[in-house]
């Protein structure tokens, strides 16, 4: 019984052994140049790679090869977009405008209820130059960078929440948003850190503030890790969700602005240089 | 005599318009903290707001940027160090050159660079239309 009792003991653990997830890490691959593209926000619409390109006033979908493939033209300062089946969701800064397109018919129309709604709730309200819109299921946000507020849509009904200030839920020039299952994640670019809201509007956490990041521009939340770009310091911080550092990439990167991942690589854009930066999660080096 | 009345008239308007063309005023202003695309674009959202602002050029590299105003509005140098506050950076230098060619400046000593090199996309951000 004894020898049972040990054989079963030894099989476990060689098991455990074996299905032991050994530790990953982000890897640099390779930069695909965009001619003539200064790209500030990426999204993955149903597998077309889509940047916004700030500079030009346009989005532009691209190949693997960095090639354009088709364009919507005639935008205001479009900032980081986001995208849901093949719909692009695109806040202007220029014009204060945020249209939702179809790619396939290139007709523009004002997002639905956003100005109605917003009207109704606060009297004389708009926009000041939104920087980005996050989309997840039929919820909105919008980061609202002059007016240092998140503006967030249920489904049902419009709140705002956030005011200038560095003190906790307070901004400094928010860049980016991003909508997880029951939290809002904010770039609060230049307090150098990242802001986590319930779905109230209500502070629930911070990171990345210790470690001495100069404008903290794009943000993409995933599965496990959180992703951020240090414009001025040419690099990309990733978190856990916890806010601790797990890597630091800096391989390739030059004033980025967005970040994102699609089939299972990393995509980095440098806003500048007009590039994409390509990482993939590999085993660990010893 | 017809013609030479419509030559004449011609030449005129065109004289005319030509020294109208060239009332304005060419701001240069060095900024402080401007790095990034939204700080670009922030700053020319914030001076879009000045109705016959034109040739709005921004350098994010060196922070400076310049643009025309037509004369006749007599843009004084602490309203435009309002309007870059209002757009959340600080005005380290501002030199204008008004239309009748006087020159006034503050804050430092800076050489500025001639508006009408500014012209690299490699180096600027490309302006939008406001004309």
């Amino acid at each position: 019984m004894k020898y049972i009792y040990i054989l079963l003991s030894s099989a476990t653990l060689l098991v455990s052994c074996v299905t032991e997830e050994k530790p990953k890490e982000w890897v640099f691959q390779k930069t695909i140049k965009i001619d003539g593209v200064n790209p500030i926000g990426i999204t993955n619409a149903n597998g077309e790679l889509w940047l916004s390109d700030g500079d030009h006033n346009r989005l532009v979908q691209i190949d693997d090869k960095g090639k354009i493939l088709k364009q919507i033209d005639s935008l205001d300062r479009p900032m980081h977009i986001d995208s849901n089946h093949d719909l692009l969701y695109v806040p202007q800064y220029g014009n204060d405008k945020v249209e939702v397109f179809y790619p396939k018919t290139r007709t523009a129309i004002v997002l639905e209820g956003f100005e109605r709604e917003e009207i109704k709730t606060k009297k004389n309200d708009s926009l000041d130059a939104p920087s980005s819109i996050a989309i997840l299921h039929n919820e909105i946000a919008i980061t609202d960078f002059y007016n240092n507020r998140i503006l967030y849509n249920n489904g049902k009904e419009w709140i705002s929440f956030g005011k200038e200030g560095n003190a906790k839920g307070y901004f400094y020039y928010p860049t980016d948003v991003q909508l997880t299952d029951s939290l809002i994640w904010v770039a609060d670019a230049y307090n150098n850190r990242i802001q986590v809201f319930n779905k109230k509007g209500e502070f629930v956490k911070m990171m990345g503030h210790e470690y001495k990041m100069n404008a903290a521009t794009g943000l993409f939340v995933a599965k496990n890790e959180v992703f951020i770009t240090d414009f001025e310091n040419n690099r990309v911080l990733v978190f856990d969700h916890e806010g601790i550092l797990k890597q630091e990439l800096k391989e390739g990167i030059s004033k980025a602005t967005d970040v994102l991942i699609k089939d299972d690589m990393l995509h980095i854009i440098n806003y500048r240089a007009g590039e994409l930066v390509l990482y993939d999660l590999q085993e660990k080096k010893e | 005599m017809k013609n030479l009345i419509t030559i004449f008239l011609i030449t005129v308007l065109t004289a005319y318009n030509t020294t109208a063309q060239k009332q304005v005023d060419t701001f240069m202003i060095q900024v402080d903290g401007l790095g990034c695309p939204f700080c670009a674009y922030g700053l020319e959202k914030k001076f879009k707001e000045l109705k016959g602002i034109k040739n709005l050029k921004i350098d994010i590299e060196t922070g400076d940027f310049s643009f025309t105003y037509p004369a006749e509005k007599a843009l004084t140098m602490v309203a435009a160090a309002e309007q870059v506050k209002k757009a959340g950076y600080t005005p380290i230098s501002t030199k204008i050159i008004r239309a009748d060619g006087k020159i006034e400046s503050s804050g430092d000593s800076k050489v500025y660079l001639n508006p009408k090199s500014l012209i690299d996309k490699k180096v600027f951000v490309a302006a939008n239309r406001n004309d």
